[in-house]
């Protein structure tokens, strides 16, 4: 063989039997052979074997089954973000004509896909509050619609929906449901029967503000059905991304807990201040969905908003004045991260609909990290003695 | 510039904090703003709307094929999914090219056409019956040259100013020569569509797309498609294509001058009936290959004598040719439709796009001519 065809086809390390690497390899190749064509057409092959990395890889196949563990379902598809999970599960189960219900109190590139995007493929959509039950039983009732997407708890409003009965209605009028899981986490409400969990792993999931993806996880006959059209839609998640999210799961779980409990700390605090006029987290005991919070969920997440009593002016210096806290959007990460609700997650809501879903121009939401609490609640301290009196 | 020089140059300015002469992996999701009302003012927020890495790429791209911007996205079928999505609505018609690509013929039919969009698939080797597939509500011509992978060309010009006449975009999917070889933007038509994972990338390690435009005003609509759905490239595969990239012209000429000397061979092999390569002078279109690229590419197909048996025969016998699908790479990569990417198609349907039992697929790669030859010769034996 000749060198200009030896780089090509390099000598094997081959690993002797037996001998496995402990943490699944970044598998960086595109395409996948067999030594015959036979092989390729096993059965084995059709139902297991690997192809063509935007159908299936196995570096991304490991972070899908473990995921999908984490929500009690036995399958899913990761892709390139939360958004393009999202954009899976609508396009998977709408055609044109079906209606989708959705909610004032969601997060806004959710609220901007089916606004939209989906009118312009024929597809209706009807916006509610997502604690108006009837409502909700009014349009799911009409047999145009055929989904329903929503949060819990919502972004970025922390608004707790009751899965059970949203999910009875739905089944009485074969309703599809979507649940955005994102903020409850991969670990939460896996036993209430939502037909697709969708996740952005670029949160909790990967947790170290590194990498984006996104997953659809649902039984194997769903996922089976949706499968195609990822497939064919290419959104697929870098193997190189799954690895790092398939890494930031090891901790998962010691994140999300010390999330929750510095969330929790950092709320019960600022209810007790002065300059602020209300808090939304669901840990709170005073907080109106606390209950079916603690029903659904094992903890209450990192994510909390409030309203201070200020101007739209002083809201954004209080912003400002923080330290810790950086300015942007995102969440679930390492980094505690500071949004002014209404300027970056609420602007494409009319007054009307800010109402509905109680944004206001002094709402700050924060998504608390893994700092010292007592650093985070110093900074806090320090920047609303200086901008808000 | 030359071509080379901008492949290795365009988009990729030295790191201005460490001078790292290599744009750095941004892995970052999220980007600080300075202070509420300098929102976005350095341009960057959320890597799902924009990252540096995959801008840089995303500018060398636009440099390359000549385009006012660029956008990149997860995969190919995702840059294209991209364009329709930009272009097309409810109530809306696409005439595409009838020799498309498989996973463009699914995406019309099995997803499009269920959101009330129509589709005609009209033969784009021949400018005429583009023109008689136009409706008044088309809002799109979608054309693919060379074809993958029956290799049939069609006149980007000629069909350009059909789509201009209609004040229509004509978007072209050029990954089989990549902007060295063939500039779609400069011949007249409106967006350029690559899967990256093939020439762009070359060494089988990355899912890519793109989508190049040529005015402002489609790369906006093209970029609000990018950050909602979500399709998004990741910085690490926009990086690796950076670098893959500064190679493009030196592998795809090689590969190219392999492919020519290879079909030379099959031709005069007298066990294969028939070779297509648009670098051939029996190749139907040479002209209008000579015409409006200046290569001719890596990818070839030829017909073995005895049909499926000798064709998996073939497949089977050859020890350098991997079994394998993608195509672009430094890997030279052997398909047989019939039993492998069309197993399932129709016999009809498989005539109708030119798949015939005897039809082998080559995309040469980077090896020495010599081996890849004598690989060949040795498995045409045992026919």
């Amino acid at each position: 063989m000749k060198k200009e065809t030896r780089v090509t086809h390099p000598p094997e390390a081959k690993l002797p039997d037996g001998n496995v690497p402990v943490v699944t390899p970044v598998y960086r190749s595109v395409k996948f052979t067999y030594p015959t064509i036979d092989a390729s057409l096993s059965r084995e092959a059709k139902e297991g074997g690997f192809d063509y990395t935007r159908d299936s890889n196995p570096t991304t196949r490991e972070l899908e089954l473990t995921a999908a563990e984490l929500q009690d379902r036995d399958d899913a598809v990761a892709v390139g973000s939360g958004m393009a999970a999202i954009w899976l599960a609508l396009l998977g189960n709408l055609e044109a004509g079906h209606r989708v219900v959705i909610f004032a109190e969601s997060y806004r590139p959710n609220r901007v896909a089916v606004r939209r995007f989906l009118p312009k493929l024929g597809v209706e959509f009807v916006m509610l509050s997502v604690h108006d039950h009837e409502a909700i039983a009014k349009e799911f009732a009409d047999e145009r619609t055929k989904l329903v997407l929503f949060e819990a708890p919502t972004n970025p409003m922390l608004q707790v929906p009751d899965l059970e009965a949203i999910v009875s209605l739905a089944k009485q009028s074969s309703v599809v449901t979507v649940l955005d899981n994102t903020f409850a986490g991969l670990h939460n409400h896996g036993r209430y029967e939502i037909d697709y969990f969708v996740h952005s792993l670029t949160k909790y999931a990967n947790g170290h503000g590194d990498v984006m993806g996104g997953i659809v996880i649902a039984d194997k006959k769903r996922i089976r059905a949706i499968k195609p059209l990822a497939i064919n839609m290419g959104a697929t998640l870098d193997p190189g991304a799954a690895f790092l999210i398939a890494r930031g799961l090891k901790t998962y779980f010691v994140r999300y807990r010390q999330h929750s409990a510095s969330a929790l700390a950092i709320a019960e605090l600022l209810a007790k201040r002065k300059e602020v006029a209300r808090v939304f987290y669901p840990g709170l005991a005073s907080d109106p969905g606390h209950s079916l919070a603690r029903k659904q969920m094992s903890e209450f997440g990192g994510v909390l908003s409030f309203d201070l009593k200020a101007t739209k002016e002083q809201t954004w210096a209080f912003i400002d004045a923080l330290e810790l806290f950086t300015t942007t959007s995102s969440l679930g990460s390492t980094e505690s991260l500071v949004a002014p609700v209404q300027l970056y997650l609420g602007s494409d809501l009319t007054a009307e609909e800010q109402k509905r879903a109680q944004i206001k121009d002094c709402t700050v939401r924060l998504a608390v990290g893994l700092e010292h609490v007592d650093d985070l609640i110093a900074d806090l301290d320090q920047a609303l003695r200086k901008t808000v009196r | 510039m030359g071509f080379s020089t901008k492949q290795v140059h365009a988009g990729v300015v030295p790191d201005p904090v460490s001078g790292s002469i290599l744009t750095p992996i941004y892995q970052s999701t999220t980007f600080v703003q300075e202070s509420v009302d300098q929102y976005l003012s350095k341009g960057f927020s959320y890597s799902r709307s924009g990252n540096p890495t995959v801008r840089a790429l995303e500018q060398k791209l636009a440099v390359l094929e000549n385009g006012a911007a660029c956008t990149c996205y997860s995969t190919g079928m995702a840059a294209e999914q991209a364009v329709f999505q930009a272009t097309l609505s409810a109530g809306d018609h696409a005439v595409i090219s009838d020799v498309a690509y498989g996973g463009t013929y699914r995406l019309a039919t099995k997803i499009y056409s269920r959101f009330g969009v129509e589709f005609t698939f009209a033969d784009s080797s021949n400018p005429d019956s583009v023109r008689k597939a136009l409706r008044d509500n088309t809002k799109l011509i979608f054309t693919e040259t060379p074809a993958n992978p029956t290799l049939k060309l069609g006149d980007i010009a000629a069909i350009s100013k059909i789509a201009k006449e209609r004040k229509i975009p004509h978007a072209v999917d050029n990954t089989f020569l990549t902007p060295y070889y063939q500039r779609p933007l400069e011949l007249g038509a409106n967006i350029s569509v690559h899967s990256t994972t093939k020439y762009f990338d070359g060494h089988n390690a990355t899912v890519g797309g793109a989508v190049i435009v040529d005015s402002e005003e489609l790369d906006k609509k093209m970029r609000f498609v990018q950050n909602a759905t979500g399709v998004i490239m990741s910085p690490f595969v926009a990086w690796l294509t950076l670098q893959g990239t500064k190679t493009l012209s030196v592998r795809i000429e090689r590969q190219s001058s392999n492919a020519q000397a290879i079909a030379e061979f099959l031709e005069s092999h007298p066990k294969v009936t028939q070779v297509r390569y648009p670098g051939l002078e029996s190749f139907p279109q040479h002209a209008l290959a000579k015409k409006q690229a200046s290569g001719f590419g890596a990818m070839l197909w030829f017909e073995v004598q005895g049909g499926v048996k000798a064709g998996k025969k073939l497949m089977d016998s050859v020890k350098l040719c991997t079994l394998a699908e993608n195509l672009g790479s430094v890997e030279t990569l052997i398909t047989h439709p019939v039993t492998m990417t069309h197993a399932d198609v129709e016999p009809a349907e498989r005539k109708r796009v030119g798949i015939t039992d005897g039809l082998v697929r080559l995309s040469v790669g980077l090896e020495d001519v010599d081996d890849l030859i004598a690989d060949l010769r040795q498995a045409l034996d045992k026919i």
